[in-house]
């Protein structure tokens, strides 16, 4: 048996003839004939025998094989191209003596299905090689939707969804993939659900950590950041350089004993320009009816509006360093 | 450091081979950071996306790894390198990522160069 083999350059897009021809034009190859039209008819019995050839496939197997050995060979070698055998048996022209017959087999060097394969490889690349495509669309129509460039992916048992195309490109490297994930999954060597923490240890130290309102940790630079724009701020009504304190605290607490420290300062350099300036502050900080005379019982209702909330250990020492503060 | 409060679980898991999270995914926090270079500075990223992002991310550094490694396990060799790297993009379809990739590579390789004849003064 005569094999008969068609190039396909995947770069350049040039199909084609090296051995033999299958049309009964002698004269020219059966794909360049295409362009005119009297040969309409032929080829369309020459796109029919492929669905036969996936039946036959199964029996030339041996066949097969070999044409598959012979493109790994190719591949090894570094070519760029892909090969095709074409072996129209059921055509109609196979009663002609005179045509060669070839095996139709496909590169495939995965444990798939072929059937499920060739279906889905074999069409695009007809539709992608063939310069004339325009004059024949209502004829590819009839193989079903078919993307320029795409292969349709055999049907994932996982999804729902119906056959996907992608690039021919990746083809080859998705269902590499896939073969990777499975065997992972099947030898239970990837977690499927994501842990929500890596490290026991560090888990439980996160739990005794202190945190604030809203659950933010304690102690943190961000916290600090604001606690420096509070003190910026009444600095510059006090005229006075305040007295910081060395460890870090929360931010209401701390703008708290600012407050009361600066109204403080208020009174001693000048009263008549700092009463507007008091009550703007106050108004601005949303005290409502405090005053500057009440001193005893501001440093009262600060204890219990801070004990209103629960506390930590470092929050009550500052809660009685400021009661210290004014005893 | 591995933490061995789970006990004997933890260490049989360890033996049999299992893949953890952290060998399959990339940290999720590094994500999330080149993520938010992208984004202008007062945009927020839930933890969702992170996760999902994780996930692309890691599949096509496996995706096209596998494809470097198979042309370096047809051509005998063992070692896959930049180049394989850049070859493979392109023969999956990415060839607007293989050219930027490859003149970055050959930055790299200058840097690796000029490290390697001017070796930093010690004392």
């Amino acid at each position: 048996m005569a094999m008969q083999t068609v190039y396909l350059k995947e770069h350049e897009g040039l199909v084609y003839n090296s051995v033999g021809q299958l049309s009964s034009v002698t004269s020219a190859p059966w794909w360049s004939a295409l362009g005119s039209q009297p040969v309409y008819g032929e080829y369309c019995g020459q796109i029919k025998p492929f669905s036969f050839e996936i039946s036959n496939y199964v029996d030339q197997f041996p066949a097969g094989k070999q044409a598959v050995r012979g493109v790994e060979q190719l591949l090894d070698k570094g070519h760029t191209t892909t090969q095709f055998t074409i072996f129209p048996d059921d055509c109609k022209m196979s009663g002609d003596a005179e045509n060669p017959q070839a095996t139709l087999s496909l590169q495939s060097s995965l444990a798939e299905p072929h059937n499920r394969f060739e279906i889905g490889f074999n069409q695009p690349m007809i539709c992608a090689k063939y310069p004339y495509m325009d004059q024949f669309y209502g004829l590819f129509s009839a193989f079903g939707p078919q993307i320029s460039g795409r292969i349709m992916l055999p049907i994932n048992l996982t999804s729902d969804d119906g056959p996907t195309y992608v690039n021919a490109k990746q083809y080859h490297g998705i269902i590499r993939r896939r073969l990777s994930r499975a065997k992972a999954v099947l030898e239970n060597k990837m977690i499927k659900r994501r842990k929500p923490y890596m490290h026991e240890s560090r888990h439980l130290h996160a739990l005794r950590r202190p945190r604030g309102c809203g659950g933010r940790f304690l102690n943190t630079k961000g916290s600090t950041n604001g606690n420096g724009r509070n003190e910026s701020k009444v600095n510059k009504t006090g005229g006075r350089q305040l007295q910081s304190s060395a460890s870090q605290s929360s931010e209401v607490l701390h703008s708290e004993v600012g407050t009361l420290n600066s109204s403080k300062e208020t009174n001693r350099s000048s009263p008549n320009i700092s009463g507007s300036e008091v009550t703007s502050m106050y108004s601005r900080e949303g005290f409502d009816g405090f005053s500057v005379n009440r001193l005893g019982s501001s440093v009262h209702s600060l204890v219990d509006m801070v004990l209103s909330r629960p506390l930590n250990g470092l929050q009550q020492y500052q809660v009685t360093a400021a009661t210290l503060k004014f005893d | 450091m591995m933490d061995n409060v789970g006990g004997s679980s933890s260490n049989i898991a360890e033996n049999s081979g299992i893949i953890r999270e952290q060998d399959r995914l990339l940290p999720i926090a590094n994500v999330g950071k080149i993520m938010k270079q992208i984004l202008p500075p007062n945009a927020k990223i839930s933890k969702e996306s992170k996760e999902t992002m994780q996930e692309c991310v890691s599949e096509f550094i496996s995706f096209v790894t596998s494809e470097a490694s198979e042309k370096c396990r047809k051509e005998r060799r063992k070692t896959v390198n930049g180049d394989d790297i850049c070859w493979a993009l392109g023969s999956l379809g990415f060839d607007d990522y293989a050219e930027p990739l490859r003149r970055y590579l050959q930055r790299y390789r200058e840097q690796e160069l000029d490290r390697a004849n001017n070796p930093p003064k010690r004392g």
